[in-house]
């Protein structure tokens, strides 16, 4: 996506339908069934003060939320329903960071990690699509753990754009690279360290990441939505998608290995554990 | 410069920004995309001057055009066909309808600009840490670190430079090597550093208690008054918009405009609120000339 | 019972063979101020750590701290955590937030207070330290002295009785320092607050002391008064320890006769009680000043006049950016083989930037620069720094890419040579002569400042270079290592290296360097053999220079003035 121009910059000029956009936001709401769930969760759970401060904070955001949904689907405002949709994504990682009171430590390495990436895209940015950011979430989910490696990605995404510009495209990014390192963070609590298996993860991420810019990019320019637009979106996209993908094994084939070696012996020397 | 606008409190410029721009994607009506636009011009030459517009111009007016001229050709929608193109009919709903959208596309994108201008990570920290206070020192800690692992790059770069290894000579695979290996030592450096940043965090009680968030940012009385202004009119918007004024209908034949008292109230409401920020700075304008 | 009162405390570090600290008692009455020395790894930090319960290192411990008549472990966490301060070494690495404000309401939004609170004791610290011009300022935009007094002021706002102050200068240029420790007198006089400060630049802390505590091998060897400190240590005569001592007190305890002097000003008294003008011998002194220095040096006899510069800095001038000023100005130079040349200077004033131009990483836009006869721009990229020159960087940390100091060395030694034999000779021939061979198999990184300072030398050793450029060496390094390193630099010379050193640190450039130059202003503006060179100034030199002006107004080191001395009182 050309999420490192600042300023708003269509990448496909297409036209009408309406279903396509439905359904891309339905989609969108079955991948992230838990956004709800762990809200609920939360407020069941309460047992301090805070908990219940933040699930009242949570809720303040939802309850308008979730009213200005319901006006938008009625006049066919995607774009606006994205946005609030995404962020609604995103709210319950940072409230359950919130509750869990991190250590010193650990925010001082997300900080890092974050730092790094966002330097990285920042570095790269004249090359469009091509960046070490997603390489570098993902090395961090990998040594810290889905959580770090959710939040290495967001706070990434919102700190090069302070540098880079904000603008509706950062609460997608938050969600686009807080997802990779999440995901990235399962992939290797489920065993699978490898170089290879890392690789593979990377570069279907950065079609991923790319694929879900695209929701965003259609919902915001193409109006009327139709499937010919959508596909049109895509195909543009796919080779900007692709150097994506490229970069991001390039980079972990590159980083991976030694990075972790020192990560690693960072964790052993300064007992710092998942 | 803006300095009467950006000094308010964050609060209220982003309840303004966040109104201006929902507003602007949600009323598809020529006269209310043409106030946002204009407002937002406007308030753009004030923050950034007229260097700041041409750069806008050359960078928002391909956009416009692209998708102004977009629609009429791949739409064919509409009852008044101004021309046939290859036999496609060309209509004037069409072009209307393209040209609307693309004005509104860009006035959504000149807010933004704006807002990037005006809510300076200060202001986005201290509305972040009210919502989520850790997220924020994280962001808050990513900031300062920014700066200082540039310059410590720098000091990694050169100092492989001086032992010849410098990362822009030799074959890609060298130079890819190279660079590589800068990136590992900043990442040693970087984190050996943290683990200090981390002890003096600790030894400055982070954790003993539940964090409070401090903020220079004051919310007077006349930040006060200008919520209400930005509530008041974004209420009365938000009431046209629900009655039917704020969309109007393009196909198959454009609407006519309506002109009825409410409707024109319903305008100047919106004026007033597109163009608050730059009386604001009128106002303090005109206070310094009559002070001086 | 006392403020402060250790009694007994030892510790152990898991693994480790022997005690960090042990067998350590010490008692501090509220309002005092404390200064620790002793050399790099004789327990300072380790046992500064203690008393701050949250910094405290993992291992086995034993023995009691009673800070104001309660166990330090019982104190409830929020008086721990804002009635003990802790500030340490490094500027940069303690600072949390990219505001000054925002860092300066750091501790106190970790205690919980209000909006309202935090702005009274900001404002409050802010107007103290004299940084309301900078409140609203991006850190990055700060200098490093800027930096320290900020991360001080940080502490100072959660109102603090006692400040730990774990070598807070040793990273600042000689001004930015002075104005640290003014604002710590301050601190402690005007405001009460008992400091526990441990430094290896004694000269200014010295005076200011209520007590010293000398340490040595994780043990207390004495503490007490500063005046009587020298008649405590006499039972423990090491120079280890002298060497580190303010220059008036050194020269004391070399002659030990009335009572010891702490300043430049109560030194010259004493120097003057001691050797009336009568008892004075001029002749013996001029004579001294001549044959001080090495056989190498550009005074001694068998230097060649004639001998090539290894380096010419011709004419350079130099900027960062066209729209931007000079940095410097038509500035010349030579540097020839054998010699050490410091190069001196406040700060800014363009001693960095000549360095960097000297390596070839920067290019002047008028000028030449000449390594060994040569141009700068005719060397080939690798070929400049392989059998040539080499610089050592500020940050030693910017060359470690290693897990051990072995792989470190190894690398650089397999740049020049692939062959496997060659290149172990070599390491190993290079690891004694530097003194680190015993440092092989740890990893860089959990070495002192010291050491990784000559693991990098190591390093750059291996590329053979016949000029090697060094960026403030002396950098955070006591006394002992500092002259374990001017030992290295003597040996190099006597290969025919050519050692350029820019620093901060005028006591070791008299100590060692053959040839001084004093950059001001993007020009150098007089140029001398270091004793010549210090004589001539009246500001810019030596304590001991300072204290003997007058007297032998050509001693330069403490040792002139004590060979001095003794000359003349042995008479």
């Amino acid at each position: 996506m050309s999420d490192e121009s600042e300023p708003l910059t269509p990448r496909a000029s297409t036209n009408i339908d309406v279903s396509a956009g439905l359904k891309s936001i339905d989609t969108n709401i079955k991948k992230n069934p838990h956004t709800q769930e762990s809200m609920i969760n939360t407020s069941r759970k309460t047992e301090t003060n805070t908990r219940l401060k933040l699930v009242r904070k949570g809720l303040v955001v939802l309850i308008p939320v979730l009213l200005i949904i319901s006006a938008l689907v009625g006049n066919g405002n995607y774009g606006l329903l994205s946005v609030l949709l995404i962020i609604v994504t995103t709210v319950p990682f940072f409230l359950r960071f919130e509750r869990r009171k991190p250590q010193a430590r650990e925010l001082v390495i997300i900080a890092v990690m974050a730092t790094l990436a966002a330097l990285g895209r920042v570095v790269f940015a004249p090359v469009p699509d091509f960046k070490p950011t997603s390489a570098i979430v993902i090395i961090a989910a990998v040594a810290f753990g889905p959580e770090a490696g959710f939040l290495t990605g967001a706070v990434a995404a919102v700190a090069s754009n302070l540098f880079l510009g904000q603008g509706p495209w950062t609460p997608w990014q938050m969600f686009c690279w807080g997802m990779i390192g999440f995901g990235a963070g399962m992939l290797s609590k489920g065993g699978s360290k490898s170089v290879l298996v890392l690789s593979i993860y990377g570069f279907l991420t950065g079609f991923a990441f790319g694929w879900v810019m695209n929701i965003w990019f259609i919902v915001a320019f193409v109006q009327p939505i139709t499937w010919a637009a959508v596909a049109a979106a895509y195909i543009s996209s796919f080779w900007l998608d692709f150097t994506n993908a490229l970069s991001t094994v390039l980079f972990i084939l590159l980083l991976a290995k030694p990075w972790l070696k020192k990560l690693n012996r960072i964790k052993v020397k300064y007992g710092l554990l998942e | 410069m803006v300095r009467a606008f950006s000094a308010i409190h964050p609060a209220v410029s982003f309840t303004f920004f966040a109104f201006i721009i929902i507003f602007t994607i949600l009323f598809q009506h020529p006269v209310f995309v043409g106030i946002s636009l204009s407002g937002a011009l406007f308030l753009s030459w004030l923050l950034s001057g007229g260097q700041g517009v041409k750069s806008g111009v050359k960078l928002y007016f391909p956009m416009f055009l692209l998708i102004a001229l977009a629609n009429p050709l791949f739409n064919h929608r509409g009852k008044t066909v101004l021309f046939y193109l290859r036999d496609n009919p060309v209509t004037l709903e069409a072009v209307t309808y393209g040209l609307c959208m693309a004005a509104s596309l860009v006035a959504v994108a000149l807010w933004f600009s704006c807002y990037s201008k005006v809510m300076t990570s200060d202001k986005f920290l201290y509305l972040f840490a009210g919502f989520a206070p850790t997220v924020a020192l994280l962001i808050t800690m990513t900031l300062r670190m920014i700066p200082n692992l540039k310059v410590q790059l720098k000091a990694v770069a050169s100092a492989q430079q001086a032992i010849g290894l410098d990362a822009r000579t030799g074959n890609l695979v060298q130079r890819l090597r190279k660079s590589m290996r800068i990136t590992s030592i900043l990442l040693s450096w970087a984190m050996e550093d943290g683990m200090e940043t981390a002890d003096s965090m600790k030894a400055r009680g982070y954790g003993v208690k539940n964090r409070t968030t401090f903020s220079l940012f004051k919310f007077d009385a006349r930040d006060g008054v200008i919520l209400a202004v930005v509530l008041g009119l974004a209420g009365i918007c938000l009431t046209g918009y629900f009655l039917g004024y704020g969309v109007m209908r393009f196909y198959p034949v454009l609407a006519p405009l309506k002109i009825s008292g409410l409707a024109l109230c319903l305008y100047t409401a919106f004026g007033a609120y597109a163009f608050l920020p730059v009386l604001i700075e009128f106002r303090e304008n005109l206070k310094w000339h009559f002070c001086k | 019972m006392a403020f402060l009162q250790i009694e007994n405390l030892n510790f152990t570090y898991p693994n480790a063979s022997g005690r960090a600290l042990a067998n350590i008692s010490l008692v501090v009455e509220e309002g005092e101020m404390v200064v620790i020395c002793g050399v790099s790894g004789c327990g300072k930090t380790t046992l500064l750590r203690h008393l701050k319960r949250e910094l405290a290192p993992h291992g086995q411990k034993s023995g009691a701290i009673y800070y104001a008549g309660k166990l330090l472990e019982e104190l409830p966490l929020l008086t721990a955590a804002s009635e003990i301060g802790f500030v340490r070494q490094n500027p940069d690495t303690q600072i949390v937030t990219d505001m000054v404000w925002h860092e300066m309401a750091f501790g106190l939004e970790n205690l919980g207070l209000s909006t309202p609170e935090i702005r009274r004791k900001v404002a409050e610290m802010a107007s103290f330290f004299g940084i309301d011009g900078w409140f609203r300022k991006p850190v990055s935009e700060l200098s490093g002295g800027q930096k320290q007094l900020l991360n001080l002021a940080a502490v100072m706002a959660m109102q603090p009785r006692m400040l730990l102050l774990d070598e807070p200068t040793a990273q600042l240029d000689p001004i930015a320092a002075q104005g640290f420790l003014d604002i710590i007198r301050k601190i402690n006089r005007d405001v009460g607050v008992t400091v526990l400060l441990s430094e290896h630049r004694l000269e200014e802390v010295f005076p200011m002391a209520d007590q010293v505590v000398v340490m040595d091998e994780g043990r207390i060897l004495e503490a007490g008064e500063p005046g009587k400190i020298v008649e405590l240590l006499e039972s423990e005569n090491r120079q280890v320890i002298y060497i580190g001592l303010p220059s008036p007190v050194r020269i004391y305890s070399a002659i030990r006769k009335g009572s010891c002097p702490l300043t430049v000003r109560e030194g010259r008294t004493w120097l003057n009680e001691l050797l009336p003008f009568s008892k004075r011998n001029p002749a013996r002194e001029l004579k001294k000043g001549l044959d001080r220095k090495s056989d190498f040096g550009p005074r001694s006899p068998n230097f060649n006049l004639r001998l090539k510069p290894a380096v010419e800095v011709k004419q350079v001038w130099f900027r960062y950016e066209r729209e931007g000023g000079d940095i410097l100005r038509g500035l010349s130079l030579q540097a020839f083989p054998g010699e050490v040349l410091g190069v001196l200077g406040g700060n800014g004033a363009g001693k960095s930037t000549l360095l960097r131009v000297i390596a070839g990483l920067l290019k002047p836009y008028r000028g030449q620069v000449l390594i060994n006869g040569r141009k700068i721009r005719e060397f080939k990229a690798g070929e400049l720094y392989h059998h040539n020159l080499v610089l050592l960087p500020q940050d030693p940390q910017a060359l470690f890419v290693h897990d051990t100091v072995r792989e470190e060395l190894e690398e650089t030694a397999h740049l020049l040579n692939p062959d496997q034999d060659t290149f172990r000779g070599e390491l190993a021939g290079i690891a004694v002569e530097l003194g680190v061979e015993d440092l092989l198999l740890h990893h860089p990184y959990d070495l002192s400042g010291g050491e990784q300072q000559k693991v990098a030398l190591a390093k750059l050793l291996l590329l053979k270079p016949r000029v090697i450029l060094l960026d403030e060496p002396t950098k955070g390094l006591d006394a002992h290592s500092k002259e374990i390193l001017a030992q290295i630099f003597q040996n190099l010379c006597r290969k025919g290296v050519a050692v350029i050193l820019v620093s901060h640190d005028l006591e070791f450039a008299a100590e060692h360097a053959d040839t001084c130059t004093m950059i001001f202003d993007g020009d150098n503006v007089s140029t001398g053999p270091a004793s010549e060179f210090f004589a001539g100034n009246s500001f810019y030199t030596t304590a001991a220079n300072r204290m003997a002006r007058g007297m032998f107004p050509k001693a330069v080191t403490c040792k002139d003035v004590i060979e001095l001395c003794q000359m003349n009182l042995s008479r």
